[in-house]
């Protein structure tokens, strides 16, 4: 008797603490976002289609060697560059080494590039038929390539999805030159426009 | 013409049951899909009018526009007879709620009997509505819900008429009449068992989360109402929200003091309760998950009926000792 009356207890108490944790969750904040009016804020992690990675001294100039290696481990044959050679001032001395698929199964075939000889003319992904499996993302031996985070990406039209990375890149790169010019900008007109206020504070 | 007449005056009380019904089943959908929504921290409907409100009235109007499909091989009379004997004791139980004294349709002085007895209609139409369908999860469904209502109903009139033997009598006005304004004089906090067995079993009752066996949806599909599209749908949908007010305006008029309040008594108070109770039913449905059918009826005849016959006694003895003394 007496158990089952602490038994009938301990259910209900449950029960109250249930209630409590739904009853908190009305007052509390909503933790999803309703897209076309708010936008989630930790795209971070998004993993896209991949984008070239632009160059430490030109961010419009990609990285890549154009050694085709991406081409070569994309195994649904999506990733299409064309090369040229790249113009003399970029060339370096310095070489890296691509490894061919043939590794795999047969002794590993290498092959030198020497950075800055040749570059991408067009970098061409086929986004429609890409599956995001990152070969050519964790094989570029250049680590010219990553993937977006392009998350908002639609299109009626199948030929949309055909993108030229390289293009992309270099507005990509146009974009970001000009939100600095602007965050440089307003940085200026902020510390010409409340003198006083900096001139009054001390840095130690 | 003077509004006395019966006839005018029952079928006046029809239709305003009928448009309180609808319009309850309406508002019900929405407040539910908002509860659900803030109980899991999203918003609930949002897009179609003012919070979403507009969001019932779009999809009845989905509803109604589709297609009656009866399944192959199903027995027509029973399939298409269930939805509506599910709704038809819908406007019975509303007679004997005690909104107003003045607006009741008809005045009956075994109100609660009438109510417990025609809700137990809404089985057999879930029974039937199981067997014409003609599909196994619809017959498990059908299955669940006799046994889990057969069951509910014992510890269910138990604990009402629990609330019936301290006022001595069966018709609600009177029952609230004998229960004071103040929260302790109410029936449910003299005997707060009773009110916990009856809301236990009213939720079970009505099918709903964590008792909603019947429907069941990833065990059974949606149970009994599998095969229904359309408005066969809806109508099992508008019976079961009426009869969630219903036996929640019960419970109010049990055991919270119906239309008894410390300030200005009055309709609103029943209202208010019979809503609250209503609001609880939503929250409990968003807070626990389902229980499985041996733990169902292991509550039922292991823990439900014997609290509820031993709690009717205790309140026979004490009843008998205030007497006496």
């Amino acid at each position: 008797m007496f158990g089952a009356i602490t038994k009938a207890y301990g259910a209900l108490k449950s029960i109250a603490v249930g209630l409590g944790i739904t009853g908190r969750a009305v007052f509390q904040e909503q933790s999803t976002v309703i897209y076309p009016m708010a936008e989630v804020k930790n795209l971070g992690h998004y993993r896209g289609h991949i984008e070239l990675v632009g160059s430490d001294a030109d961010p419009a100039r990609p990285r890549c060697v154009a050694c085709g290696q991406c081409m070569d481990m994309c195994p649904s044959g999506c990733i299409t560059v064309e090369t040229a050679m790249a113009p003399a001032e970029l060339k370096t001395n310095a070489f890296i080494r691509a490894e061919s698929i043939m590794g795999q199964l047969t002794p590993a075939a290498h092959f030198d590039v020497m950075i800055g000889e040749r570059e991408p003319k067009r970098f061409v992904l086929d986004y429609s038929a890409c599956s995001l499996c990152g070969q050519c993302v964790r094989n570029c031996p250049a680590g010219a390539l990553r993937f977006s985070t392009h998350a908002y990406f639609l299109s009626r039209d199948r030929a949309d999805f055909v993108l030229d990375l390289k293009e992309r890149l270099a507005g990509q790169a146009e974009q970001a030159r000009q939100a600095e010019q602007a965050r440089q900008a307003e940085q200026a007109r902020q510390a010409s426009g409340s003198p006083q206020a900096e001139g009054g504070r001390t840095h130690e | 013409m003077s509004l006395d007449t019966p006839l005018l005056s029952l079928l006046l009380g029809l239709a305003a049951i009928l448009a309180f019904a609808g319009a309850n089943g309406i508002v019900l959908v929405w407040v539910e899909r908002k509860v659900a929504g803030r109980c899991q921290r999203r918003p609930g409907p949002l897009h179609v009018g003012p919070y979403g409100l507009l969001q019932p009235l779009a999809d009845a109007l989905k509803l109604i526009s589709k297609q009656l499909i009866t399944p192959r091989r199903s027995d027509r009379l029973l399939y298409w007879g269930a939805p509506l004997l599910s709704f038809m004791p819908v406007p019975i139980c509303f007679l004997p709620l005690p909104f107003l004294p003045e607006m009741a349709t008809v005045r009956l002085n075994l109100g609660l009997i009438l109510i417990l007895s025609f809700i137990g209609l809404n089985s057999i139409s879930l029974c039937l509505a199981g067997l014409g369908s003609n599909n196994k999860w619809s017959l498990l469904g059908a299955a669940r819900a006799i046994a889990q209502t057969v069951s509910f109903e014992i510890p269910l009139l138990l604990a009402a008429l629990t609330a019936v033997f301290m006022a001595g009598s069966m018709d609600l006005h009177e029952v609230m009449a004998a229960q004071g304004p103040w929260p302790w004089q109410w029936f449910g906090f003299m005997n707060p068992l009773a009110l916990l067995l009856f809301l236990i079993s009213a939720v079970a009752e009505t099918n709903r989360a964590p008792f909603d066996l019947p429907e069941a949806e990833s065990e059974l599909t949606a149970g009994f109402h599998t095969e229904y599209s359309g408005m066969g749908f809806g109508i099992f949908f508008l019976a079961e929200y009426a009869y969630i007010l219903i036996i929640c305006g019960v419970a109010a008029a049990l055991f919270l003091g119906g239309q008894q309040g410390p300030v200005a008594p009055g309709p609103w108070w029943f209202l208010a309760k019979m809503y609250a109770l209503v609001l609880l039913v939503i929250q409990l449905r968003w807070t626990l998950p389902r229980v499985r059918f041996d733990q169902l009826l292991n509550l039922c005849w292991r823990w439900m009926t014997p609290a509820a016959l031993l709690n009717i006694l205790a309140t026979m003895l004490v009843m008998l000792a205030l007497k006496g003394a």
